[in-house]
């Protein structure tokens, strides 16, 4: 993408019918597109936004939002080989998976993107939705804005109408893709991100997918804004691992709505981490939507400071036959605040649903910190197998001073207890580099308390 | 070895504590040499439980008066893990689970914490199977999670283990024959005298006399409503046996009720 020529109006503070028009034209978007965005835009406007009276925002304020006062759009350079990354990119993609695709969105923009020979050759697509658009225009059309719509919320009104980079896979029918695909979105400016990623896994086929977030902004830095919507259609008997690994700065407020479909005997892992961001809302929706179908959720999450972040999930069984499995686990320090807000819907017909849901939080130190947990069930078949569960505790004194007698410092000892508590999930994770990732940046958080950063 | 006059291991001097405001411990005297077995009987609620776990430094419990020297230094100025960094050991009555942390990483933290210098993981490996053999548990007990569904027997079996893991100058045990079958106590005992010798000193809490006929002790003393009231030899523990608490309760406990 050229960093030239970008639109003022897009350039500028301020977000608008006529932002959504210059960007359509701008990215030289077919029309029934740009007749998309707009329609969302006008639902965007409509909308009032969420307050703590609406039952999904009940405890995460977002009052202060304001998010016509960013910037909609901010470029970046072209780059030909990974070492023209930026450095912090550079490492993050060194630490990471291995990986046989690799696609970076800097900023609006998709900065480089390579996918192996090997996967090509086999029909495998891996690029930016503007590409895609261009290259693969009837599977986009057909399958964009089908899980995630423009009248989902208004932060999905927001992300359709102004979308931009974000990231569209295609596996063919039977390709078993053995290494994962890995997305990276880097922000370094203050403004907004709006990435999309839409995956289609056809019949038959595997792969892993990785969408990861990171920023190098402060909680000194001005907001900055990132909305997202993740499309995943996974086709019958074909599987799908979905991580989201969200570590953006403390500087970025994180907007994302994960909905996945799956197909006769699909099977769908999804691994939600959330570490990062002054506050992150994401709503991570599997649909049970074929006889067979199989979803496991794996979600993690770790709140310091006076990070508010907030889960809202959904295991939506609407054919009959088939599993979930939910697990989400979370810590909070300090002043943080974090939401987990979890229904199980079993809709009429959904015979032999077989559904589980568990969340587990655990308060770290005798401060302010605080964890909202709200599991929730809606049966409307008679024949299912459905629970859940919650706990909500602080780290045990007892505990501590059991290990503290075997010679472990405090310190250490909480380690112990929640890479114990958070074993439970990561052990689950069967991808090394994101495993490894994940304990180091437990490991910072804990390391990281408060009084530490004052002392 | 600092300040290890004549011998003394372990020097508890007039030791008061309290538990939210209520005195459990009333002056406690007690002294340990170098090589010796102590037991501390005594019926439930005397303040055997409380008086181990304030050596070790539990954090609910508050001194009031009084002091613990170890070793030659003042045990109370010390955090629970610098106690046993300086060689003191607590098996626990009631072990804390601890999901989600293996026993074999656990002990690792922890042998490398009390040690000098850090074992390498095939010194630790090795280390591990010959205590483990000693107390006749199965290899696969390693990977368990810390604890969790274990057995009493079990959980009292992973205590001795770490004793022998951390081999400490002093160990502290707190009931640790309780609910014990004959076989389980055998084992356990059995790793008990393993750490006997001339550097090592114990504290036997316990409310029977039966564990004394496996480790045998140097000294047994009577603990009577936070007091220690009576000392003496092996012999002392047989008596008590025959003639029951309320025999210490008569001959010590009269005019001492709260």
């Amino acid at each position: 993408m050229s960093t030239n020529g970008v639109p003022e109006v897009l350039k500028s503070k301020g977000m608008s019918v006529e932002v959504v028009k210059a960007l359509s034209a701008f990215k030289d978007e077919p029309s029934w597109l740009t007749e998309k965005r707009l329609q969302a835009w006008r639902t965007y406007e409509k909308t009032p936004m969420p307050t703590m009276r609406d039952e999904d925002w009940r405890y995460t304020d977002i009052s202060d939002i304001e998010i016509e006062e960013f910037v909609p759009y901010a470029s970046s350079p072209d780059v030909e080989r990974e070492g023209d990354l930026p450095d912090a990119v550079q490492k993050l993609i060194k630490e990471g998976e291995e990986n046989s695709a690799l696609l970076v969105q800097h900023n609006s923009e998709t900065t480089m993107s390579r996918v192996d020979e090997e996967l090509k050759a086999k029909g495998l697509i891996f690029t930016d939705l503007h590409t895609a658009l261009r290259e693969h225009e009837d599977i986009v059309r057909q399958k964009l804005f089908g899980l995630v719509p423009e009248d989902y919320d208004k932060f999905a009104s927001l992300a359709a109408a102004l979308f931009s980079g974000g990231s569209f896979l295609y596996v063919p029918r039977g390709v078993e893709v053995e290494i994962p695909i890995q997305s990276y979105r880097w922000l370094d400016v203050i403004g907004s991100i709006m990435p999309r990623t839409l995956v289609v896994v056809d019949e038959g086929a595997s792969v892993t997918y990785i969408d990861e977030y990171a920023s190098p902004g402060t909680e000194d830095d001005e907001y900055a804004f990132s909305n997202g919507a993740v499309e995943l259609y996974v086709g019958q008997g074909a599987s799908l691992r979905y991580v989201s690994l969200q570590n953006w700065g403390r500087n970025v407020l994180h907007f994302n709505t994960i909905r996945s479909e799956a197909g006769k005997d699909a099977s769908i892992n999804s691994l939600v981490v959330s570490l990062g961001a002054d506050l992150s809302r994401t709503n991570v929706e599997a649909g049970l939507t074929a006889p067979g179908s199989d979803s496991e959720m794996l979600g993690l999450y770790f709140a310091d400071s006076n990070q508010v972040i907030d889960h809202h999930t959904l295991q939506d069984h609407i054919a009959h036959d088939a599993h979930s499995d939910l697990l989400y686990k979370g810590a909070a320090r300090d002043e943080a605040l974090t939401v987990f807000s979890g229904l199980i819907r079993v809709e009429p017909g959904a015979q032999k649903t077989d559904a589980y849901q568990t969340n587990r939080n655990l308060i770290l130190g005798t401060e302010d910190a605080m964890a909202i947990s709200l599991p929730r069930l809606e049966i409307q078949a008679d024949d299912v197998k459905c629970s859940h569960g919650s706990t909500t505790g602080q780290v045990d004194e007892e505990e501590l001073f059991y290990m503290m007698s075997r010679g472990i410092p405090r310190v250490e000892a909480e380690k112990l207890v929640v890479f114990g508590f958070f074993g439970e999930v990561t052990s689950r994770i069967t991808l090394k580099g994101v495993k490894e990732k994940l304990d180091r940046a437990i490991e910072a958080k804990i390391g990281l308390s408060s009084e530490e950063r004052v002392a | 070895m600092s300040g290890n006059g004549g011998g003394l291991m372990l020097k508890v001097e007039n030791l008061h504590a309290e538990i939210d405001g209520q005195e459990i411990l009333k002056g406690v005297d007690l002294e340990v040499n170098l090589g010796e077995i102590h037991a501390i009987m005594g019926p439930n609620g005397s303040g055997k439980s409380t008086l181990a776990n304030v050596m070790m430094g539990h954090p609910r419990y508050e001194v009031t008066e009084g002091s613990i020297t170890f070793d030659g230094e003042d045990v109370l100025e010390m955090e629970p893990d610098e106690r046993a960094r300086a060689g003191m050991f607590l098996a626990f009555q009631y072990p804390s689970e601890i999901p989600g942390v293996s026993v074999a990483n656990f002990l690792r933290t922890a042998v490398n914490s009390v040690r000098e210098q850090e074992l390498n993981p095939m010194e630790m490996y090795k280390l591990l199977q010959e205590k483990m053999k000693i107390m006749k548990m199965d290899p696969s007990f390693a990977e368990r999670y810390l604890n969790e569904g274990f057995s009493g027997g079990e959980k009292k079996r992973n205590e001795i283990l770490q004793l022998l893991m951390l081999d400490p100058k002093l160990a502290i045990l707190d009931e640790t024959d309780s609910g014990l079958d004959i076989d389980a106590l055998q084992v356990v005992a059995r790793g008990v005298n393993e750490m006997r010798g001339p550097e090592f000193s114990a504290v036997l809490i316990t409310h029977y006399q039966r564990i004394l006929r496996y480790i045998e002790p140097d000294r047994v003393h009577v603990m009577l409503d936070g007091r220690i009231v009576t000392s003496g030899g092996k012999k002392l523990a047989e008596e008590l046996e025959d003639k029951g608490y309320d025999w210490v309760r008569q001959e010590f406990g009269a005019g001492t009720q709260s």
